[in-house]
């Protein structure tokens, strides 16, 4: 496409203007800002987009302000074989026209104009690569993309290949939509798949938990059948046990006669048995009768021997015991001979020890006098007012005394007076002169002496005769002064107060009252110690009391004799002992004397057994004899015999009978014939109760299968079944699709990508060649497949263009806008306009630019529409056009 | 039973009016069918088809009442599989048993080899038990059942799906010796395979068609009704042992079903009748594919019929086409499988190869990448084996996209 001429009447600030552009090579429209050369490349943009009719906003701003007249563009251009006039009016007489000048004329008007229009373009121009290749002004550098229809056409062109269309893309676009239906952009199946996966899983195990169900139905429909079987059997076997069992009765009965004998038989042996038992235990009660009698007598003989040896022995007993009781008597004397003398040496003792107290008393006692005494010197002398914090006290005062004086004495003045011996005296009164201190009585001044007074407070001197003169001194004075006697004052109270006259025998009489303490203090101690516990009252009354116990001892022991305290102890302790070896032989005799007695009371003890032991023995000799006498006189003992022998031959022959009668009786075999009987009885039972618990366990079974049955278990199966076949068919024609769909998208994928890697080429050094001329020989771009530049390579250092200046990145989409549209030029193309482009361009690139721009421009066609226009001064062949303000809206 | 009698033992609730029989004054007639297999399902059908296949078996007991009253019929005998299985759902067993309750004539139902008498039984289950009108009966005893004065049935009912004996010759063998009495007619009621017609050594259960053939002529037994073949078939020479067929057709390789018999029962012949009534049909066609004319005539095929709705389609389709016949094989079968109840292949039974040709995308104007990535992928079919399939599925792709290129 080339741009030939465009108009524009009352478009914004133009009132009308008219430009005729070189369709190779640059042309540059100059004009101030306000001139409205942007309006330009929107007129191109308005006669080409919208209809007469249109009402968007982009139109009616482009009607002029003050002029109330139809806005008109005029637009003449070439596209593919086409060179047409596209004429189009808004807001007042609107209208389109259309004029196409070749390759046939043809002359259309209003909305048909239009859509010819249209068609023409979209037969030969590449309407995407006519918005790419306009730079807006102010718009951001990094453009649209120029992978547009006809830049890989020519593009593929250049590499040798055939370029996809725009129906290629689109069928590519739809190829990419129908993989993503299965595919999330990181290729990972879809949840459709797997859901579908899902739900088959789901009807398999489903339609195994019923097939599990059936199963188990026709088990128990099958086991059911298995038991009715078993149960016809069983009832058959029934029958037939219990005719046998019927059939072995009959003949256990007819064995009933010989069973009948056998019993008889075996009765009678039992009674012989039980008849001669009888007469064995009268034969052995009789003789067990005869040894009782005997034993008796023999135990009587006995127990009179052990009496007569049991009296003999209590003789010799009783004179041990005397013996003992003699001994028992002397050890007795011993010892109450040794408890006296420890008594006595206990009391001589006890007195020495007193002697002893009452010395010691009597020495504590006088130092307690004594001492006493001192103490209450002592506390008369010690004074009891003057302590030590008092005596700090005075110290305190006096010394503020001293101080107060001392600045009484610096502070105040002092006069002095001299009396001159000129006046003598009248009528008796010394007529010296006189000082009167207020409060103070008088003090004489006599003649020919001077008197030195401190002016403390108001003094007059009076000199009789002549006159007063009267002193006053200054306050500081009067205040020194009254801090003085207030300070003397305060101490001499003090003093008053203890009863001192001065300091000096203050401190005098505070040692005195110290050192009285100390002694006081050691006395005190001392008599304290001599008290104890004691008072010296009851100290006094404890030695009378012991004077009069010693007394006493002394009087009622007057042959006494008196032992040291230290002796006395050992005297006590020999006394002592004495005493306890007697104890200990008199305890021993008394225990002799007690096992004598209990021996003794033992023997006494055993000769009343043994008595008592003659009588039983005796008697029981008696008894057994009468007893024997009187069995004799029942049965006599010859008797018995005779009895026993007969009972044992009706034994023999009684055993005898039942063995004949077991004999005849075993030759029928009756214990086979009763195990026959009872095992067919057990086998009746045993059938019966088969028969019971296998009508429980069809019961069982049939409840089961009831319930089962109204499951419609073969209903779930057959749902089911319709379900899995409807989801595994899902799921392969999913999977079947998606996987035609990967195919399909990897191969397009993959072929797509080789054809952009193989366009990349030569466009790439398109640019490259370009930016040489600006940038030197060192220049490299990278391109991604949208044809933008990603990265420039400089002087061997490479940066991505988002790392580039502004400037930068304005300069290298010039050149790739450039390099598009000569790109695309042997096949129409489109023009590129630059609206007010590389203003961010540094000046010493300008020139590199213009030179780019120059070259480019050999093969296209480029408009460039600025207000600066020494920015293109280095374009080298271009045609300038200078737009012209108008004059009413400019 | 004396006549106007209702239904045996196991009939509950209130009587209702049955008929008084016409054959009171001549030869008895009963309606004979078998093979109802209610509750049955196919894979092949969609729910809602399902549910219309399902409910076209309740409709047809209706359809068999009024026929059999139309008819005069004293009794509606079923020969066996009155149930798919023992396990129906709740549902088929109240429909149907609701629906035979609504019929003005009894209906006597032998239990077969899909829902015999044991002891999971669907005739002993608490639902049918409960719902079971008084003109049911079930022939659960082996032996004769005098259901009407002078009309004997004498069932062989299955008691387990797998017998181990004849039981029809076994039934028949508890008859009397000699010829049936004077004015009592006798119908045989089994079910299975008869060894004249299905000859199997190996299975136990046979009927002996010659023992059937020997009781008719000795006139022992008149008709013999049987269930279990779901085309409608004669036995033997005597003409009097009928296979009834499935009254509504449930497989693709039945020769004649969706019929039911109406029989006149003479003691010296009978007068077999053979009526239509089954609503739906199975189709099964082969059909070699290889171009979009043989597309056309599929398409024709599949127009012809008459009900599509209750037409269940197999197709065996071999052949090898090129997508954009293939294409519109999809577009007919999908266009179709709209309409009919259901259009079914079989995946061992479909041979169906897609081979592109080159004017398959002549006209497609694909240049550049998209050229040389159909040109890939041609060859990848090119080549065979797993992928060539995949690779041919993506062509059809390419091939849809292409087409509706704006």
């Amino acid at each position: 496409m080339r741009i030939h001429r465009l108009r524009v009447q009352s478009f914004r600030g133009l009132a009308d203007a008219e430009v005729t552009f070189a369709t190779t090579g640059v042309t540059i429209v100059e004009g101030p800002n306000e001139v409205g050369k942007s309006s330009l490349a929107e007129a191109i943009s308005l006669v080409v987009d919208e209809l007469d009719t249109s009402t968007k906003e982009r139109v009616r701003s482009v009607r002029p302000v003050h002029r109330d007249e139809g806005t008109e563009v005029e637009l003449e251009l070439s596209t593919g074989d086409h060179h047409l006039v596209i004429r189009k009016r808004w807001f007042r007489a609107r209208g389109i026209w259309l004029e196409v000048l070749a390759p046939r004329r043809e002359q259309l008007t209003g909305r048909e104009a239009h859509e010819r229009l249209h068609a023409i373009l979209a037969a030969t121009a590449d309407r995407e690569l006519w918005e790419a290749l306009r730079i807006q002004q102010g718009a951001e550098a990094r453009g649209a993309s120029l992978a547009t229809r006809s830049v890989l056409q020519a593009l593929d062109a250049v590499a040798g290949g055939t370029s996809p269309d725009d129906d290629d893309a689109d069928l590519w676009s739809r190829i990419t939509a129908e993989w993503a239906t299965f595919f999330t952009a990181t290729g990972l199946p879809r949840q459709d798949g797997r859901r579908l996966q899902v739900e088959v899983d789901e009807h398999r195990s489903g339609l195994a938990r019923v097939d599990a169900d059936l199963a188990q139905v026709e088990a128990g429909t099958d086991a059911v059948g298995e038991l009715s079987r078993r149960q016809a059997r069983t009832a058959s076997a029934h029958v037939e046990a219990v005719a046998r069992h019927a059939e072995l009765a009959a003949e256990w009965d007819g064995l009933a006669g010989a069973r009948g004998e056998v019993a008889d038989r075996e009765l009678a042996r039992t009674r012989a048995e039980v008849a001669v038992a009888d007469h064995r235990r009268a034969s052995e009660a009789r003789s067990a009768l005869i040894e009782r009698v005997a034993a008796a007598s023999a135990l009587a003989e006995e127990r009179q021997g052990d009496h007569r040896r049991a009296v003999d022995a209590g003789a010799d007993q009783a004179r041990r015991v005397v013996e003992a009781d003699q001994a028992v008597a002397l050890a007795l004397d011993q010892l109450h001979e040794a408890e006296a003398g420890h008594s006595t040496a206990s009391a001589a003792a006890e007195h020495a020890r007193r002697s002893f107290d009452l010395e010691l008393l009597l020495e504590r006692h006088g130092r307690v006098v004594t001492n006493s005494a001192r103490l209450v010197e002592l506390h008369a002398a010690t004074p009891t007012d003057l302590d030590d914090d008092r005596l700090a006290e005075l110290e305190r005062l006096a010394d503020a005394a001293v101080r107060a004086r001392a600045v009484l004495d610096a502070g105040a003045g002092s006069f002095g007076a001299f009396a001159i011996d000129l006046v003598d005296g009248v009528d008796g009164v010394d007529p010296g002169v006189l000082l009167q201190p207020e409060g103070e009585p008088s003090v004489p001044v006599a003649a020919g002496t001077r008197v030195e007074h401190p002016l403390t407070g108001p003094v007059s001197i009076v000199v009789p005769g002549i006159g007063t003169v009267e002193l006053t001194p200054g306050a500081g004075a009067r205040d020194a002064a009254r801090e003085a006697a207030d300070a003397a004052a305060a101490l001499s109270r003090a003093l008053a107060q203890v009863g001192v006259a001065d300091l000096a025998e203050a401190r005098a009489r505070r040692q005195a009252g110290r050192d009285a303490a100390v002694e006081l203090a050691t006395i005190d101690a001392a008599l304290r110690a001599d008290l104890r516990d004691l008072t010296p009252e009851v100290m006094a009354a404890k030695i009378a009391a012991l004077a009069d116990q010693l007394a006493a001892h002394r009087a009622a022991h007057p042959h006494e004799v008196t032992v040291a305290l230290d002796d006395a102890d050992a005297v006590v302790a020999a006394a002592a002992d004495a005493v306890r070896d007697a104890r200990a032989r008199h305890a021993e005799a008394l225990a002799h004397r007690a096992g004598l007695a209990a021996a003794d009371e033992g023997r006494v003890a055993d000769v009343a057994r043994g008595l008592a032991a003659i009588d039983a023995a005796d008697r029981a000799a008696a008894q057994a004899a009468a007893d024997l006498e009187r069995a004799r006189a029942e049965v006599s003992d010859a008797d018995l015999a005779t009895a026993l022998a007969e009972a044992e031959a009706s034994l023999a022959l009684a055993e005898s009978a039942a063995l004949a009668a077991a004999s005849a009786l075993a030759a029928h075999d009756p214990a086979s014939l009763e195990a026959r009987l009872q095992n067919a009885a057990d086998l009746v039972a045993r059938l019966a109760d088969e028969q019971h618990e296998i009508d429980l366990e069809q019961a069982r079974l049939r409840a089961f299968l009831s319930a089962r049955g109204e499951d419609g278990l073969h209903h779930q199966r057959s749902e089911l079944t319709a379900s899995l076949a409807r989801a595994e068919r899902a799921l392969a024609h999913h999977d079947r699709h998606a996987a035609a769909a990967d195919l399909l998208h990897r191969t397009f994928s993959a072929r797509r990508d080789a054809a952009r890697l193989r366009y990349l080429a030569p466009f790439q050094e398109r640019i490259c060649r370009l930016g040489r001329i600006v940038y030197g020989p060192t220049f490299e771009v990278e391109l991604d497949r949208d044809l933008r530049v990603r990265r420039r390579t400089l002087h061997g250092r490479t940066l991505d263009v988002a790392d580039l200046s502004v400037g930068a990145r304005e300069q290298l989409d010039v050149l790739t806008k450039l390099a598009g549209a000569a790109t695309v030029s042997a096949h129409g193309g489109a023009p590129v306009i630059f609206d007010d482009t590389l203003g961010a361009t540094s000046a010493d690139r300008l020139e590199g630019m213009g030179a780019a721009i120059a070259t480019a421009a050999r093969e296209c066609q480029v408009i460039v529409l600025t207000c600066t226009p020494e920015r293109f001064g280095s374009v080298g062949r271009a045609t300038r056009i200078t737009l012209t303000p108008d004059p009413v809206d400019g | 039973m004396k006549p106007g009698a209702i239904g045996p033992s196991e009939g509950r609730g209130s009587p209702i009016p049955v008929r008084p029989p016409r054959y009171a004054l001549g030869v008895p007639k009963i309606l004979h069918t078998a093979d109802w297999q209610l509750g049955m399902t196919r894979r092949f059908l969609a729910p809602e088809a399902q549910a219309r296949f399902t409910q076209a078996r309740i409709d047809a007991i209706g359809a068999i009442g009024a026929m059999a009253e139309a008819e005069g019929c004293v009794a509606v005998v079923v020969g066996g599989d009155v149930f798919e299985t023992n396990q129906v759902g709740r549902q088929v067993v109240v429909r149907a048993l609701a629906a035979m309750g609504s019929c003005g004539v009894p209906f006597h139902l032998l239990p077969g080899n899909h829902d015999p008498h044991d002891a999971s039984s669907v005739y002993s289950s608490p639902t049918f038990v409960e719902h079971c009108p008084p003109n049911v009966s079930v022939l659960d005893r082996a032996g004769v059942h005098e259901v009407a004065p002078g009309l004997e049935l004498v069932a062989a009912p299955f008691t387990s799906k797998r017998p181990v004996t004849d039981l029809v010759g076994a039934a028949v063998d508890l008859l009397p010796a000699g010829p049936a009495p004077d004015g009592t007619v006798r119908v045989v009621v089994g079910h299975g395979a008869v060894d004249s017609v299905f000859p199997d050594l190996d299975n136990p259960a046979i009927i002996h068609g010659a023992a059937l053939d020997a009781a008719l002529a000795e006139r022992r037994i008149h008709y013999v009704a049987l269930g279990d073949r779901h085309s409608t078939t004669t036995c033997g020479p005597s003409g009097r042992v009928w296979y009834a067929g499935a009254p509504e057709p449930t497989d693709f390789d039945e020769v004649d079903p969706g019929n039911v018999l109406v029989v006149d029962v003479e003691p010296g012949g009978c007068h077999v009748q053979r009526r239509p009534l089954g609503s739906w049909r199975f189709a099964r066609e082969k059909f070699h594919v290889n171009g979009v004319e043989d597309v056309a005539d599929l398409d024709a095929w599949l127009r012809a019929h008459p009900s599509p709705d209750r037409t269940i389609v197999r197709l065996d389709l071999v052949g090898a086409m090129p997508i954009r016949a293939h294409a519109r094989l999809q577009e007919v079968l999908g266009y179709h499988g709209e309409l009919f109840a259901a259009i079914d292949q079989l995946d061992q039974h479909t041979d169906l190869v897609v081979l592109p040709d080159d004017a398959d995308f002549a006209d497609l104007d694909l240049t550049g990448f998209a050229r040389q990535a159909l040109d890939d992928l041609r060859a990848e079919v090119g080549f065979g084996g797993a992928d060539a399939a995949v690779a041919a599925d993506a062509l059809a792709l390419l091939y849809r996209f292409a087409r509706s290129r704006p």
